[in-house]
């Protein structure tokens, strides 16, 4: 009998703690209204922690809950998944430009268009930046935070020594780069790397094709990416890795940070990178800054195409509180904080508001090469305006996977006959 | 009444033994519950899921039967990453198996400090894993990297080897960390194994005229032989599950040479979004692992009979 009172008891206690989490937590009276936000993190923690106050101060003034993640972007994709599935969303998201629209053909980003149309009467966007965020039938579904392009670093020492001027086209580029090599010694002319789901790489590659006459889709919405313009652009690139042996052997499979790794080193006379590295640099490693020099990115025979890389927010519509983060939205975007939070952060990111790049601070040498880029800027799915499918294409690192085969020895024009009809498959599902 | 009481005392025992059984199924109950909860109805909606065509986000979902299983089967890159899957469990865990024999055997030894030297070889098993792909990574470098520098002092190489950029390496360069991260866990099994072996065995064989090879071939690796193959098949289940050391020193590159099974899962599910592919694709290797759970398990209870 003791046994079994025992035993009913031990019995009562699993039942209840396995069935504990089910519990709804009890609703307090005196709770404040919560916003959830989710934000990339920089790699400099200025931004990082200037994004935070801005949001406490937020909290503050209007008696809520702000409560902000800073999530490194490698990490967003799996978080995204699992709190569309779960339903646990944030109310206020981060998001490239890319993955904006991906969501958005899902059915499943907010309309922001009045938030957008509020905003811009009071401190009107770049009027180049609006076809990025907005859906064929004129919907807005992303608010512009903030731009950053990748922007050629080059080793001006090394220049120097050489008798090199800074490459303003893809032929001075390599030339530069072979005369640069060292094998022997361990330094390379040229830090482009490729790897599985490289990112920076997807940018990159898309510069030089767009730049020497490749295009995504013709003027049908048909994918184009198989050209003789596309076939002689890959086989530049491989030539850069396998003839002319300009990149670090390394180089095949970098992910994100590879290259930030091999210039910092002093491995690579010249890579390709976004501001935050230059953030970094003048940190850590002063002398480095100091012989560190910034150009725009190399034109080719069709000039200069630079794909702009725009972040800002969006709003799930199955979020909580959607309200609340319209008008955090809109308080991240007013001027004066604006311009300090970006000031500050120069020249990581660029600014999406008019009448900032007249500033000072974008006035420096280094820092001109990046907002002089932003007329050039080019986005997903060029020559046509931008449409999910591009996103999708992106997203799945299409081109980097391509070119990664490429620069390993497989043969140009069958790889991009492959990406032909692997595009085309992403075209044909919209 | 000697028949009567016997009929009476079969009678209670029966009573006593099906009272026994329905305590026993109302004590399990709730760990039943659980689990057919949090496994098992998660493994039928995965099931019923790879059979749609379901993506993150898409309220509507169409079934769609074998057809993302007919198409992952023909994608090129899930063939190869099957092949490679069977690779790399295939040789690591025979690394794994041999090495930890010997570092059991090591471990084994009546040497002074014994006791730091098993701490010291079991480490690499108690590190967290982003700690131990952090350190390899460094020592794979071609930048400051410890281990072409010392092949390069010894001569033994003259240029930097691309240990994660070369399709050829890459493989062997995850497979190496897996060995070392796993080789523990066997040498840990095979110790407790080498423990109950009587010394008297050992005694016996050396009066017989046993040498050293002759007492490990006869009198050890009988003794431990069940505890080795039960312990190389749990590390194979494990191994062909694993993803964090090849997602995060060569995320399956270059040119899929590292692509396993459960990287090209993770590809599938949270860069392209397509859940029910993703899930299919991971589905595909359960087969497998529920023969060599089988096993495990059959092994585990005929052990304790």
């Amino acid at each position: 009998m003791k046994k079994r009172i025992i035993s009913g008891i031990l019995c009562a206690m699993m039942g209840i703690t396995a069935f504990a989490g089910f519990g709804a937590a009890e609703v307090k009276a005196d709770d404040k209204e919560k916003i959830v936000v989710w934000m990339k993190k920089d790699l400099t923690d200025v931004a990082n922690n200037m994004f935070k106050e801005r949001c406490e101060q937020f909290a503050e003034e209007n008696d809520v809950e702000v409560d902000v993640e800073v999530i490194a972007y490698e990490d967003f994709y799996t978080k995204w998944a699992a709190a569309i599935e779960s339903g646990n969303l944030p109310d206020l998201s981060y998001f490239g430009y890319q993955e904006m629209g991906q969501y958005y053909n899902q059915g499943i980003l907010e309309d922001l268009t009045d938030v957008y149309n509020e905003i811009n009467e009071a401190t009107p966007f770049e009027e180049s930046l609006k076809t990025a965020v907005t859906s064929e039938d004129g919907v807005v579904y992303g608010i512009p935070g903030w731009a950053s392009v990748q922007v050629l670093y080059y080793r001006t020492d090394m220049f120097e020594e050489a008798g090199l001027d800074a490459p303003e086209t893809w032929d001075d580029f390599r030339e530069a780069a072979i005369a640069l090599t060292d094998e022997k010694n361990g330094i390379y002319g040229a830090g482009i790397g490729y790897g599985a789901s490289n990112s920076d790489a997807e940018w990159l590659t898309r510069a030089m094709l767009w730049s020497n006459g490749s295009v995504d889709v013709d003027d049908q919405g048909k994918v184009a990416i198989d050209s003789e313009e596309t076939i002689n652009t890959a086989q530049y690139i491989q030539d850069l890795f396998l003839k002319d042996k300009v990149t670090p052997p390394t180089a095949v499979n970098w992910d994100d940070s590879g290259n930030n790794k091999a210039y910092l080193s002093g491995q690579c006379a010249m890579i390709f990178n976004v501001g935050s590295l230059l953030n970094t640099i003048k940190t850590d490693d002063p002398e480095l800054y100091e012989n560190t020099g910034i150009a725009m990115m190399p034109a080719g025979s069709n000039g200069s195409k630079v794909p702009g890389i725009l972040d800002g927010y969006g709003i799930f519509t199955e979020a909580n509180n959607k309200e609340g983060a319209k008008e955090l939205i809109k308080y991240l975007l007013e001027k004066d904080w604006y311009t300090e939070w970006v000031n500050e952060t120069a020249p990581f990111k660029i600014p999406v508001l008019q009448g900032m790049k007249e500033d000072e601070v974008w006035q420096d040498e280094r820092n001109k090469p990046f907002i002089d880029s932003v007329e050039n800027f080019t986005f997903l799915g060029y020559p046509n305006t931008y449409t999910p499918a591009a996103s999708e294409v992106f997203n799945s690192r299409l081109l980097s996977n391509c070119f990664t085969n490429i620069v390993s020895g497989s043969d140009p024009a069958e790889e991009i006959a492959a990406l032909q009809t692997q595009m085309q498959e992403v075209y044909d599902k919209e | 009444m000697k028949l009567g009481n016997t009929s009476l005392a079969k009678h209670n025992t029966k009573g006593i033994r099906q009272t026994e059984k329905r305590l026993a199924f109302i004590l399990i109950a709730p760990a039943v519950l659980y689990l057919i909860l949090v496994m098992g109805l998660p493994l039928l909606w995965a099931v019923y899921t790879s059979l749609t065509d379901k993506v993150i986000g898409a309220s509507e979902v169409n079934f769609i039967g074998l057809a993302n299983y007919i198409d992952i089967i023909q994608d090129p890159v899930f063939q190869k990453a099957l092949l490679n899957t069977f690779i790399f469990a295939f040789f690591a865990v025979l690394g794994k198996v041999v090495f930890g024999v010997i570092m059991s055997l090591t471990m084994n030894q009546p040497l002074r400090g014994r006791g730091g030297i098993r701490v010291a070889m079991i480490l690499p098993w108690t590190i967290p894993t982003i700690v131990s792909v952090f350190a390899w990574q460094w020592i794979y470098s071609d930048v400051g990297g410890a281990l072409n520098r010392i092949l390069m002092v010894l001569h033994i190489t003259d240029h930097q080897i691309g240990w994660l950029s070369t399709t050829n390496m890459a493989m062997f360069s995850v497979i190496l960390v897996n060995v070392w991260r796993g080789t523990p866990f066997i040498a840990i099994s095979v110790l407790a194994g080498l423990q109950n072996i009587s010394p008297d065995l050992y005694e016996a064989a050396s009066l017989d005229g046993a040498n050293v090879i002759q007492r490990f071939l006869y009198v050890t690796l009988p003794s431990v032989k069940n505890v080795i193959i039960l312990a190389a098949f749990v590390t194979t289940i494990w191994t062909l599950n694993d993803f964090e050391i090849v997602w995060l020193m060569t995320r399956g590159g270059p040119s899929h040479a590292t692509e396993l099974v459960s990287t090209y899962s993770y590809i599938q599910g949270f860069m392209n979004s397509d859940i029910a592919r993703s899930i299919a694709a991971s589905l595909i290797l359960v087969p497998i692992l529920v023969i060599l759970v089988h096993y495990v398990t059959k092994s585990s209870l005929a052990e304790e009979e």
